[in-house]
């Protein structure tokens, strides 16, 4: 607005429900209302999801809730290459984007960013191609995506795995080139499956894509109630490797 | 949230570490954290354009809660650009710029 290009970092997603009139109100509309006179090349870094026992208030997957909202740009990487080349252009952008860093992947390791990388946003990435099954992830669900199709290619079967990197903008063509491809679509999300973004490309592939399916369109998401504190409960609630194994193994077998 | 390392090592979403490192099976030597990543991230950027700055609670002297903003407030990115702009205060209201 005034020629920086600000980064602000929210501790915790589930923070942003302390901040959502700026969030929901204020940022994603400026350049609408002023008739694009004022443009808001603002990211906001957050630390989001759970697996590791941080209770109700701070293991949330919250990327649903900024999807909800028309103009933010949403991205949230899997793994560290990404991380830079989506950072760069997320500061680039002109547009407010919410960059979610998964809590869980912090110390997961990865090959570092050449130079000068970057990632447009909103074109996904084919973690892992094959030919029987896609698999759509993002951020922490990619790797457990990309564990259950290992397991999967012990019993000869070849799943896809896409890491969408970004909700807003949304690469369908990826999901769709691929269900067109394998004709059987798993979501893996790790916000509630009420009101979870899987919804949103499950209908966008049901009405795009319906030819394509042999097969209901499937997905694995966390349960609708708060994020239990004890690790053997919060397991029963996110998704987990064993639970994508179980939905690939059932939608492969429909 | 001095116990981050020791909970994620016990990540409950089934060997999240393990799992990340699926796409990467051929990679060498030279790996990076993910949380090493957002930090690489945000000084390539701080370097590029003067313009940018970071705001959060915690985020220089501490490193970021989650060691996110480790070695920033202190590195090269500000070198020869001036002083932060509250290194005296990072416990509260962190703020730098790269001017």
């Amino acid at each position: 607005m005034t020629g920086m290009r600000p980064v602000a970092e929210i501790m915790f997603s589930d923070f942003f429900a302390v901040c959502w009139d700026y969030l929901a109100n204020e940022m994603p509309k400026m350049r609408y209302m002023t008739g694009g006179q004022v443009t808001i090349p603002l990211v906001v870094r957050t630390a989001n999801g759970g697996g590791l026992g941080f209770g109700a208030q701070h293991s949330q997957a919250v990327e649903n809730w900024t999807l909800t909202i028309p103009g933010l740009k949403i991205v949230a990487p899997s793994n560290p290459a990404d991380v830079v080349g989506l950072m760069a252009s997320a500061v680039r952008s002109e547009d407010p984007v919410v960059f979610f860093e998964h809590k869980g992947l912090f110390a997961s390791k990865g090959e570092p960013a050449p130079e000068g990388h970057l990632v447009p946003l909103g074109q996904a990435a084919i973690a892992r191609p094959g030919t029987d099954i896609t698999v759509v992830a993002l951020a922490a669900t990619v790797p457990m995506a990309l564990a259950a199709a290992d397991r999967l290619a012990a019993d000869g079967v070849s799943a896809e795995v896409i890491d969408l990197r970004c909700l807003v903008p949304l690469d369908m063509a990826t999901v769709l080139a691929s269900v067109g491809k394998t004709s059987r679509l798993l979501i893996v999300e790790e916000n509630p499956y009420q009101g979870g973004w899987g919804g949103t490309v499950a209908s966008i592939v049901a009405d795009e894509g319906f030819e394509l399916l042999d097969a209901p369109v499937r997905r694995v998401a966390a349960a609708c109630v708060p994020l239990p504190f004890a690790d053997a409960l919060e397991r029963q609630v996110i998704p987990t490797i064993d639970s994508v194994t179980t939905a690939l193994r059932a939608l492969l077998d429909y | 949230m001095a116990n981050v390392a020791d909970r994620e090592a016990g990540s409950n979403v089934g060997n999240r570490e393990a799992g990340a490192n699926v796409g990467n099976r051929a990679a060498g030597a030279d790996m990076i954290t993910y949380r090493e990543a957002v930090a690489d991230g945000l000084a390539r950027e701080l370097r590029r354009d003067p313009a940018v700055v970071c705001l959060g609670e915690d985020i220089g002297a501490a490193g970021g809660v989650f060691k996110t903003t480790q070695g920033l407030l202190m590195s090269s990115v500000l070198s020869g650009s001036g002083t932060p702009r509250s290194p005296s205060r990072p416990s509260s209201a962190s703020r730098w710029a790269p001017r």
